[in-house]
């Protein structure tokens, strides 16, 4: 009788199993990001097929992961505190415990160490390309609180590259335009983004109105200041329409109609514009701090004639 | 105790000679090298991401590693056929569960320290900062985690194979590390049978996120008081005791199966 082959259980050492695992974890996660540094326009079976590697590769989870990131970015600005839900109790002991270990402050990351949120927001820019808030939230932090405005425009030309005919991003690129000292950038990204409003959204909805408004704004006054009076007139006048605050537009457009000065004159106003954009509580559209007519009129009774 | 700790130190031995902490250590030391390649927009050094990363991983790593080692340190001895004369000598199965235990602990924290000198190192030369004490304190907190997670396996181990070991006791340790957190969120919507299945979990499934220190030490909030840590120490030394009698419990009347062998 022959003798059954002897083997050492556990002879087998699982770790070149762990080898090709991780192996193939770790070259999946690079060529995905290598995907993802690539054109979105462009994918590896032909040019402009619309649909990039990471898409093809992940398909909708690229929203969902980033998603998780821009979360990541808001923990990182709430200093690591997420935001809190309804829970049915609050005294327990393992809560009071878990408290004392992992503090949740309400606290606001500023100045230098803003920069901290930054990897999250590019991490999340890559993942969900066409996410127009991301861009929009980079380009506020960039230009604002890290002082880095090429750093800003690049970032929401990657956005107008992406989501053409986007209205926002004109805006957003707009007010930077100005912000760099480029009037005539300036000008072409808000006509632009007028050209594109409403973009396919609701025209009643409040952000979408409020943008409207702001690119009438920033338009009329830049008319204004170089001396294109009739087309100023015009965007004041239809202003004036959208506005509840329409008597003040109204009488700027009267004003100029008659040739007269008014009392402040539209380069004023947009540097006060362009101080109140830099000095922003928080970037556009953000739930800390929506911004409103009012804040955008902020300075429209210093407008009137 | 002096058996005990012979027994640890073969499962140290053995432990080590695989390659499973080595290939891990590598893998983090990739991860954090692409980490800290990353330029976002061109602003330069950040590294609270690089640290938050890291450590993430390394509790990823330690889990998988503990739970793995641990689920497979009784019942090689079973396989293998070494459990009988192990069990002739003056062992008692007690000593010689805890034996084992202390050494697949003892060995899945060492690594985890390397984990975290690692990660440690890579932020320093990125040019972050970690409070020492601080950081002192989440490692420690780690490795209790790290001992209540093995005491698990190794309990379940003296009755199950080591790949139903370790299917039960990710599963057991994954839905304690995330549902429990979330339970007071949970119970907010949810009542009747739903809500009480809940509070049963509440308080049944370990609460492995007060020994998670990692947002206080990413998010520079400081050493946690010292009163905490060691309520906190308490609550593990108390959950691995008994994880350990329980496995005792079911390890002391076993009749082992001479079929496997040889």
């Amino acid at each position: 009788m022959s003798m059954p082959k002897i083997t050492r259980a556990g002879a087998y050492s699982p770790a070149w199993a762990w080898v090709a695992v991780l192996a193939l974890a770790t070259g999946s996660f690079t060529l995905a990001c290598a995907s993802l540094s690539r054109d979105p326009r462009e994918s590896i079976t032909g040019p402009m097929d619309g649909r990039s590697v990471g898409e093809q590769l992940f398909g909708s989870g690229r929203a969902a992961i980033g998603g998780h990131f821009y979360r990541q970015a808001d923990n990182y600005f709430h200093n690591g505190m997420e935001h809190v839900t309804h829970e049915a109790f609050h005294a327990h002991p393992f809560q009071r415990l878990g408290a004392a270990i992992t503090p949740n402050d309400h606290v606001h990351l500023s100045g230098e160490r803003v920069r901290e949120i930054m990897p999250w927001l590019w991490m999340a820019l890559r993942m969900d390309p066409a996410n127009e808030e991301l861009y929009l939230v980079s380009a506020y932090w960039l230009s604002g609180g890290q002082n880095h405005p090429e750093a800003a425009l690049e970032v929401l030309r990657e956005g107008q590259w992406n989501l053409p005919f986007n209205h926002a991003i004109q805006l957003a690129l707009g007010r930077l335009y100005l912000r760099m000292g480029k009037p005539a950038e300036a000008y072409g990204a808000f006509r632009a983004g007028l050209a594109f409003w409403p973009g396919g959204r609701n025209p009643d909805d409040e952000a979408v109105r409020l943008d409207h408004v702001a690119l009438l704004m920033y338009l009329a006054f830049l008319e204004e200041a170089e001396g294109r009076i009739p087309d100023a007139i015009r965007h004041f006048r239809e202003l004036a329409a959208l506005s509840p605050s329409q008597a003040t537009m109204a009488e700027r457009a009267d004003h100029l109609e008659a040739g007269q000065t008014p009392d402040v004159p539209a380069s004023e106003v947009l540097a006060r514009l362009v101080h109140q954009d830099e000095h922003r509580h928080g970037p556009p559209r953000s739930h800390e701090d929506p911004e409103t007519e009012d804040e955008i009129h902020e300075d429209r009774d210093a407008g009137h004639g | 105790m002096i058996n005990a700790l012979t027994i640890a130190q073969s499962v140290w031995l053995e432990l080590l000679r695989k390659k499973d902490i080595y290939v891990l250590l590598i893998l983090l030391g990739a991860i954090l090298c692409a980490l800290v390649s990353l330029n976002a927009f061109g602003l330069g050094s950040t590294t609270r991401y690089v640290t938050d990363t890291g450590l993430l991983m390394t509790w990823i790593f330690a889990w998988v590693l503990g739970i793995l080692a641990s689920s497979r340190a009784l019942p090689q001895e079973e396989e293998r056929g070494t459990v009988f004369p192990m069990l002739a000598k003056p062992l008692t199965r007690f000593e010689f569960l805890l034996g084992k235990w202390i050494g697949t602990w003892s060995v899945i924290t060492a690594a985890t320290l390397l984990f975290y000198l690692l990660v440690t190192g890579v932020v320093l030369l990125r040019g972050g900062r970690l409070i020492p004490a601080t950081l002192l304190q989440a490692f420690i907190l780690h490795a209790a985690a790290l001992a209540v997670i093995s005491s698990i396996a190794v309990a379940l181990s003296t009755r199950l194979n080591a790949d139903a070991t370790a299917t039960l006791t990710f599963v057991f340790t994954a839905a304690a590390f995330v549902v429990v957190p979330r339970v007071p969120e949970l119970l907010a919507q949810q009542q009747g049978v739903g809500g009480l299945a809940l509070y049963v979990l509440y308080y049944v499934l370990p609460h492995f996120e007060l020994f998670d220190m990692r947002r206080r030490l990413v998010h520079d909030y400081g050493p946690a008081p010292a009163g905490a840590i060691i309520e906190v120490l308490l609550y593990g030394l108390s959950l691995t005791a008994v994880f350990v009698l329980l496995g005792w419990i079911g390890y002391r009347r076993k009749v082992f199966s001479r079929s496997h062998r040889v």
